[in-house]
């Protein structure tokens, strides 16, 4: 097992609305679309946007410690920030679903890249195993879950038969425990966790992420301004991303006293609302951001 | 030289395909407007109506000269005139995510190529650089 960083811990994203983190205009046929990983194509929420949006929100609250956290500008008295933020990958994609309203649902390749992120960022992994999952078929977390009925799921215009395993069962608890507090919205959870095969859960990333025309009104005459038609693309509500933040090193000039534990208990602790990515004006980008609860370690 | 011996991407194949495609309907197509319109919206059908059913409201619409269109960037004509709509009715889990991704990837052609050859009018509905905020 690889030796977790000094002083990190692992956040979270659970977006409330659709959350569009977008990169300009795009070339394919969805004009605004969303940030992605190049290697997978997998959204994600890029560590600027995490560490811009807390620091928005401190500055706002609490400033003593922002610039030693996170960095500050200036010719003269410029400093990085001692939090480093890695980009938030995606854990669960929420899908349509026919039973149970929707899944969230992962795969073997993102749960084990989730679990080197946990071992790294100081969480605790025990007892956390990567399922292997055929292409069409799924692993769920046990056979009365709300998704399956007469032992198929069907997501989107996928069908897919069902296996119950103790493998997904320990991964929904661990992340429903990590990202939700009520127990009922654990059960929720729970209920609604799915293992998908890598190549399906890439097809949902690519396909199953909501696409939205938008369009401007002419106040004239209440019809659509000629050409203002437009499609963008945002992550849907309930999808869950998690990333790292570490602290390798205080920048002195600026942190007196102050130690990594201090930062951390000051800015990477409490569950936050907040707002990420573009679109805030039409509800998009509300999301909780939750630090994992232990304290930062030694 | 062949396509297949001159080592060129799946998407410049494809967009050589799709520019001929749409050249050749420019000049044959009477209600060209109206092809462009649903050439710029049908990737995104696809993208939020999943594969099957957006093939099928094409059909029901009377939109036999795009799917034809469709069906020749994509190299299925050779395939038979109802090649995209059967497979996509009847293929497994693995051949469906494929065959959608892959008629994504050549409609996105058609779309591009609709709005590069074929004039605007002022009625058009169209994304435009200008309009996209």
């Amino acid at each position: 097992m690889d030796t977790p960083l000094k002083h990190s811990r692992l956040y979270w994203l659970h977006a409330l609305t659709p959350v569009h983190v977008g990169v300009g205009r795009g070339l394919d046929y969805i004009d605004l679309p969303i940030m992605r990983e190049k290697i997978t194509h997998w959204p994600i929420v890029p560590s600027s946007a995490v560490k811009g949006v807390l620091r928005a929100h401190y500055e706002e609250t609490e400033n003593s410690l922002v610039d030693v956290a996170f960095g500050s500008g200036g010719d003269s008295d410029a400093n990085a920030g001692s939090l480093n933020f890695t980009d938030a990958h995606i854990v669960c994609l929420p899908v349509r679903s026919l039973y149970g309203t929707f899944a969230w649902c992962t795969s073997p390749m993102a749960l084990r890249r989730f679990l080197r992120d946990i071992t790294t960022y100081g969480g605790d992994g025990a007892g956390l195993e990567i399922p292997a999952v055929a292409n069409a078929n799924a692993s769920i977390t046990s056979s009365d879950t709300a998704l399956a009925e007469r032992n198929t799921v069907f997501l989107e215009d996928l069908d897919f038969s069902n296996t119950a395993s103790e493998q997904a069962k320990n991964w929904a608890l661990y992340i429903a425990r990590s990202v939700f507090g009520e127990s009922s919205w654990q059960e929720a959870f729970v209920s609604r966790f799915i293992i998908l095969s890598d190549d399906t859960f890439n097809f949902l990333c690519d396909t199953g992420t909501e696409v939205n025309a938008r369009i401007r009104i002419e106040q004239e005459t209440k019809t659509v301004v000629p050409g203002a038609l437009w499609y963008e693309e945002s992550l849907p509500a309930e999808t869950l991303l998690a990333g790292g933040v570490w602290c390798e090193r205080l920048y002195k000039g600026r942190a007196g006293s102050t130690t990594a534990d201090e930062l951390f208990s000051q800015y990477c602790c409490k569950p936050l609302h907040l707002q990420i990515g573009g679109n805030a004006t039409t509800g998009q980008g509300q999301v909780r951001c939750i630090f994992d609860s232990e304290a930062a370690k030694p | 030289m062949t396509e297949s011996t001159n080592f060129q991407t799946r998407q410049q194949q494809f967009s050589q395909r799709a520019y001929q495609q749409v050249a050749d309907r420019l000049q044959q197509e009477k209600d060209i407007q109206e092809y462009k319109s649903f050439a710029k919206r049908f990737p995104t059908l696809i993208h939020t109506c999943g594969l099957a059913q957006s093939l099928s409201f094409a059909q029901a619409k009377g939109k036999d000269a795009y799917l034809a269109d469709l069906a020749a960037v994509a190299n299925m004509t050779s395939e038979g005139s109802n090649a995209i709509d059967s497979q996509a009715r009847t293929a497994g889990l693995p051949e469906y995510m494929r065959l959608t991704r892959l008629l994504l990837s050549a409609a996105n052609w058609l779309k591009r190529f609709s709005e590069a050859l074929i004039p605007d009018q002022a009625e058009d509905e169209g994304a435009s650089d200008a309009s996209v905020p």
